[in-house]
């Protein structure tokens, strides 16, 4: 049978095939992940104070971060807010439709803001202004332009990359308003860097980041975040087969192995752009 | 001496359980499961044939599941506790059994007092068996936080409200059998990896409690509907 023939009509059996002699069809090993590109400061920063542009394979995503003013509500006094929006249009793939966003979206949404505020890497009282009179509320927009699988690991990703970039510019408060001044931007201060790694289960073996081939034929899938000091900062497992500890142990191991490295590539991005 | 919590529990337990079954006149199944003073009211509607074209599959039912917070509108959190019941409950309901139908499940929150998700998916599995849908095991789950104190950093398994405020992270984990490893897991907050193990190991302990309690009930309300029928 012709290998396009036989991928088409049984592609359970045509990937087995592959993960039993230890590769995948796109020629990456079981635990590799695919390459990552980490573009800071993509957008013109006088519309978007901060954006990232990240590519994992050819899955892509660019966050951008506009900043408003606001007060603090009463139940969280000091405290500023952090708004995130997924948004897969019909662009990236005809799998996604235009219109309300869909459960996906919300689920990635959800997953970011999650990640980026319990685990601590932004403090919400960091964004308070002027004793807390007044509070910054970022607003995280995160479109996916290319769909390729694992859109969990490129979010956060593109999610930590604007968030590392981003400077809050200077105020002066007149009577009672604030007035955003040009001078004097401030650095916002990052806690830790949580990074994911998604990897997924197909007959009892685990495979990192999973392109949208393997998505489909994959038992169930693990997100794990952590620090490169190996601080655990989530783990996500939606239904699908049962993993067993010794398995989410690997997928915790292979997460911050990958954190190591990637958080060096996103503070090398940064870096490069300031 | 043992620590205790503010409500006088000890680390490692869980609030009383107490579930009603078939509370609900229309629906095919229903149950309520609560925990403390959480409470969760689950409906299941179904196996019935799909209203539209793209709900129906030729190899299986589909699960429509949808999850209303105690109030105010559905958030993004909410989508994603949807979607973690939905594909919890997808792996455990037999669905080649019934295919080209829709099962509905109703979730509705009506007191929120910590674990909501976890009484959930218990509600929900406890509504499915009351519908008679066959499932191949009965997803069940326990949520655990993880709370520093003066002492240092402890697992409190199966939280209050307030608990899960102050906690620095909290995990929700579902397990289909004892000892038959994680269905779903939902965990955020910041901790070490010895302490996330540390509270896959304490929920699945709890989730035991958890099983026997929906089988003893279940098994009551079957004994006590033949005694009737005699």
């Amino acid at each position: 049978m012709e290998v396009e023939a036989f991928q088409r009509l049984d592609p359970e059996n045509f990937y087995r095939r592959f993960v039993k002699n230890g590769v995948r069809p796109d020629g990456r090993e079981l635990r590799a992940v695919r390459p990552i590109s980490v573009d800071v400061g993509v957008l013109s920063e006088e519309r978007v104070q901060a954006s990232a542009l990240v590519g994992l394979g050819s899955t892509k995503v660019l966050a951008g971060i506009s900043l408003q003013v606001g007060h603090p509500s009463e139940n969280t006094p000091m405290c500023g807010m952090l708004d995130v929006e997924v948004k897969l249009t019909p662009l990236s793939s005809s799998k996604f439709s235009s219109g309300r966003p869909s459960e996906q979206a919300h689920v990635l949404s959800t997953f970011v803001k999650n990640s980026i505020v319990e685990s601590g890497a932004l403090v919400l009282t960091d964004l308070a202004i002027d004793d807390g009179a007044f509070a910054w509320k970022l607003c995280m927009d995160i479109v996916c332009l290319s769909f390729d699988g694992n859109l969990a690991d490129a979010t956060l990703i593109a999610a930590m990359g604007a968030l590392m970039r981003l400077q809050l510019p200077g105020t002066r408060r007149i009577d009672d308003e604030i007035f955003v001044t040009e001078d004097t931007p401030t650095q916002l201060v990052v806690r830790e860097v949580p990074v994911p790694l998604t990897c997924g289960v197909f007959d009892g073996i685990i495979i990192a980041d999973p392109s949208l081939l393997e998505e489909e034929l994959l038992t169930t899938h693990v997100t794990v975040v952590s620090t490169s000091e190996g601080k655990v900062c989530g783990v996500h497992k939606p239904g699908g087969s049962c993993a067993s500890g010794k398995q989410l142990n690997e997928c915790l191991q292979l997460c911050q192995q990958h954190a190591k490295q990637l958080t060096q590539t996103l503070a090398a991005a940064v870096r490069i752009q300031s | 001496m043992e620590e205790t919590r503010r409500d006088g529990r000890r680390a490692n337990q869980i609030r009383p359980l107490a579930a009603e079954q078939g509370i609900l006149n229309r629906a095919d199944g229903s149950a309520r499961f609560v925990q403390g003073n959480t409470s969760v009211l689950a409906a299941v509607y179904g196996p019935a044939p799909a209203k539209s074209l793209r709900m129906e599959r030729s190899e299986g039912a589909t699960l429509d599941v949808s999850f209303k917070p105690e109030s105010g509108i559905t958030s993004s959190a909410d989508a994603e506790s949807e979607a973690l019941l939905r594909r919890s409950l997808e792996e455990v309901v037999l669905r080649s059994r019934y295919p080209r139908t829709v099962v509905s499940v109703i979730i509705q929150v009506i007191v929120d007092d910590g674990a909501v998700l976890s009484a959930a998916l218990n509600a929900a599995t406890m509504a499915l068996l009351n519908a008679g849908v066959e499932m191949t095991g009965m997803a069940l789950s326990v949520t655990c936080c993880i709370t520093a104190t003066v002492s240092g950093r402890s697992v409190l398994l199966d939280p209050c409200k307030a608990e899960e405020i102050d906690a620095a992270a909290t995990a929700v984990v579902a397990t289909l059998s004892a000892g038959g490893g994680v269905l779903s897991c939902h965990a955020v907050g910041s901790m070490s990896q010895e302490e996330y193990f540390a509270c896959c190991e304490a929920a699945s302990l709890g989730t035991t409690a958890v099983r026997s309690f929906v089988r003893l009930s279940a098994e009551q309300k079957v004994n006590r509907e033949a005694e009737t029928v005699r």
